[in-house]
């Protein structure tokens, strides 16, 4: 069973089921029956989730791109792919 | 092209050019310097009216006319084949693929025939015979249409297809089926891949010189290469290549920008 709490050292990895598309500076991800479009900055996470990089590694990049702090870029992480883990877009490795 | 009067003559000769095209085109590996001893010479003729001739062997396509006549033949020791499009058969088609059916429908195999869609990504490197004037307008309005758009989305969506069909072959123990499958995906998002930087076409056999005109950026030709070949394919573990093929497909997938 998948550890559902997530942390700074968790992995995760893309779904192969999903399908990622850029459309008009968009990125959009669809799933079974479902497609979302991702913000500029969740696109920017979701980009990073290769199965390699922790969630901190992540937020750290994250914090860099934005110009914002660790620990907020790190949290921002967790939140969003809590959220994609649980719709099955990603997965822990 | 290095004897391109030849082939108006060689028509003419043939009583297979009409009385006033509207553009006669060398298409294909001819076109681009690729042909070989045994390439067959593609030509295409546009005219007003539709082309007649008893020798003429039709191909369908969906429309108005909806047939476009065509001919292979044999001089010299090489083939030839011409076929003859209308000038409003390609107003149809470049219709079919304006930004406006693009929004309202992406699957660009519900809307073009292979020998359409043949047409308009030969169109592009042609080398005109007559009428350069159309010739060059009718680039562009491809280049404005959403036909780079239509084809993307088609062959990322075969990718995608192929590679989760590989993965359950996988899953399933058809290890053999998902190499072969793996190998599809693959080739598909190579193609969209090549389509993104103006390289269209789906013959595999003229996929390393395409790649080769592009050079992308997403993936270095000795990469591609390996994988094309499989050189990093392990009889005994075939769900590693199969693993990390998919893997590639959805990161070229996920770089194109339709």
């Amino acid at each position: 069973v998948e550890d559902l709490v997530m942390s700074g050292i968790s992995v995760l990895r893309q779904r192969l089921a999903v399908r990622v598309r850029q459309f008009r500076g968009s990125v959009y991800l669809a799933w079974e029956d479902n497609a979302i479009e991702l913000s500029d900055t969740a696109a920017f996470v979701f980009g990073l989730v290769d199965g390699r990089n922790t969630v901190d590694e992540i937020g750290r990049r994250l914090a860099k791109e934005y110009d914002i702090p660790v620990g907020e870029a790190v949290g921002d992480v967790i939140e969003l792919l809590t959220e994609l883990r649980a719709v099955r877009v990603v997965e822990g490795v | 092209v290095t004897d391109v009067p030849n082939y108006l003559t060689l028509l003419k000769n043939e009583r297979l050019l009409p009385s006033a095209p509207v553009a006669v085109l060398v298409v294909g590996s001819a076109a681009r310097g690729w042909d070989h001893g045994t390439s067959d010479v593609d030509l295409v003729v546009v005219t007003t009216e539709p082309m007649s001739d008893p020798r003429l062997l039709i191909v369908d396509a969906p429309l108005d006319p909806p047939v476009i006549p065509a001919l292979g033949f044999h001089r010299g020791g090489r083939r030839y084949e011409v076929k003859y499009w209308t000038d409003s058969q390609v107003d149809q088609l470049l219709a079919k693929v304006s930004w406006e059916s693009f929004e309202g429908d992406r699957k660009v195999g519900n809307r073009m025939a292979e020998v359409e869609q043949l047409f308009l990504e030969r169109l592009l490197t042609c080398v005109p015979l007559l009428g350069e004037p159309w010739v060059s307008d009718r680039i562009q309005q491809v280049h404005d249409s959403a036909f780079r758009a239509f084809v993307i989305t088609f062959e990322l969506a075969k990718a995608d297809a192929k590679a989760e069909a590989a993965i359950g072959l996988l899953e399933a123990g058809d290890a053999h089926g998902a190499v072969l499958t793996t190998r599809e995906a693959f080739g598909h998002a190579v193609d969209a891949l090549l389509t993104g930087a103006g390289e269209f076409g789906a013959l595999a056999k003229w996929r390393p010189r395409r790649f080769r005109v592009v050079n992308p950026p997403e993936l270095g030709f000795d990469e591609y290469w390996s994988v094309e070949t499989m050189s990093e394919y392990d009889p005994e573990r075939p769900e590693l290549w199969v693993s990390h093929v998919v893997t590639l497909c959805k990161k070229l997938a996920a770089a194109i920008e339709i």
